[in-house]
């Protein structure tokens, strides 16, 4: 195969391989690799160069990573950060770490803001009860009357206080998340 | 004792600062930084790893991309010059790395 034709494979895959990009940011991306491509060409270093770029699937990857990273982080969403998160995770362990950590703050502030809503409709069954003799203390929604000893003390306070728990816990994670996203914007992962 | 994987991880950390640091002297392509980078293989900065890292900066604001033609013909090529943001971003990344070499040669106490 010559280098003209070796140039046009390689790029017309990374082309494929990056498409849901918009146009400008992939014929920009192809542009580039395509310059780089035959400036090696023609130093007679083509195949070195396509080593060291990876094949056209890893290296659209770590252009979408970066994209994916740089995008969801600057749109500061919960949404995009959760997005980004479950999409690397598969893939670099950071993510996963920031997915797991991120994900136990979001489910305890859905169970809390269920338990909130909860307690509107069954208050007997939600509540925060308190053992006045050992002050142990238990809280959210519970299948059966709690033990003798423990007496609800929030009332109805408790949906305010649990909605704003929940939400607190919810930005927690978000920006649990975020700073995942930072961590793996500021390090670069070689390919291979 | 296997002393590479640490050193992958401190070149993780140093790609965008060795970047902003090279632009910040003179306007280059991804050739033309890699080449710079040549003498430097500790930096560990690669093809596959630099162009990403040149597009998230480019559109981070802190590098402006523009395409070239040479004078003399050939293929266009695409050159990065630091913007005032990566020139500010560099200042507070090169005071941030200054503490911080001053502070770990004060604990390792320079025995090398």
């Amino acid at each position: 195969m010559t280098d003209a034709k070796k140039v046009e494979t390689y790029t017309h895959a990374l082309s494929k391989a990056l498409r849901g990009l918009s146009n400008d940011e992939l014929s920009d991306i192809v542009a580039e690799i395509r310059s780089h491509l035959e400036h090696r060409a023609a130093e007679g270093q083509l195949d070195a160069a396509i080593k060291g770029l990876g094949t056209p699937a890893i290296c659209a990857r770590a252009f979408r990573d970066e994209l994916t990273l740089q995008d969801a982080f600057n749109a500061g969403s919960p949404g995009r950060t959760f997005s980004a998160l479950i999409t690397l995770a598969t893939r670099r362990f950071i993510a996963a770490m920031g997915l797991f950590f991120a994900s136990l703050f979001l489910m305890t502030s859905i169970g809390l803001a269920f338990s909130a809503v909860a307690k509107i409709f069954a208050p007997n069954a939600v509540g925060f009860w308190v053992d006045k003799g050992t002050k142990d203390f238990m809280f959210g929604v519970l299948p059966t009357a709690p033990k003798a000893g423990y007496a609800e003390v929030l009332g109805l306070w408790y949906v305010p206080m649990a909605g704003i728990v929940a939400i607190g816990l919810f930005l927690f994670g978000h920006q649990i998340g975020q700073l995942f996203l930072k961590l793996m914007m500021s390090r670069h992962r070689p390919l291979g | 004792m296997n002393i590479d994987n640490w050193k992958t991880q401190m070149r993780k950390g140093a790609a965008e600062l060795t970047v902003l640091s090279v632009l910040n002297r003179q306007s280059l392509s991804g050739i033309g930084l890699l080449s710079y980078l040549k003498p430097f293989p500790d930096i560990g900065l690669s093809e596959g790893t630099l162009y990403p890292l040149l597009k998230r900066l480019e559109r981070d604001g802190r590098l402006i991309g523009e395409w070239q033609l040479p004078e003399n013909g050939g293929r266009p090529t695409k050159t990065y010059t630091l913007s005032p943001d990566g020139d500010a971003a560099l200042k507070s990344m090169l005071t941030v790395w200054a503490s911080f070499r001053d502070t770990l040669s004060d604990i390792t106490g320079e025995t090398i």
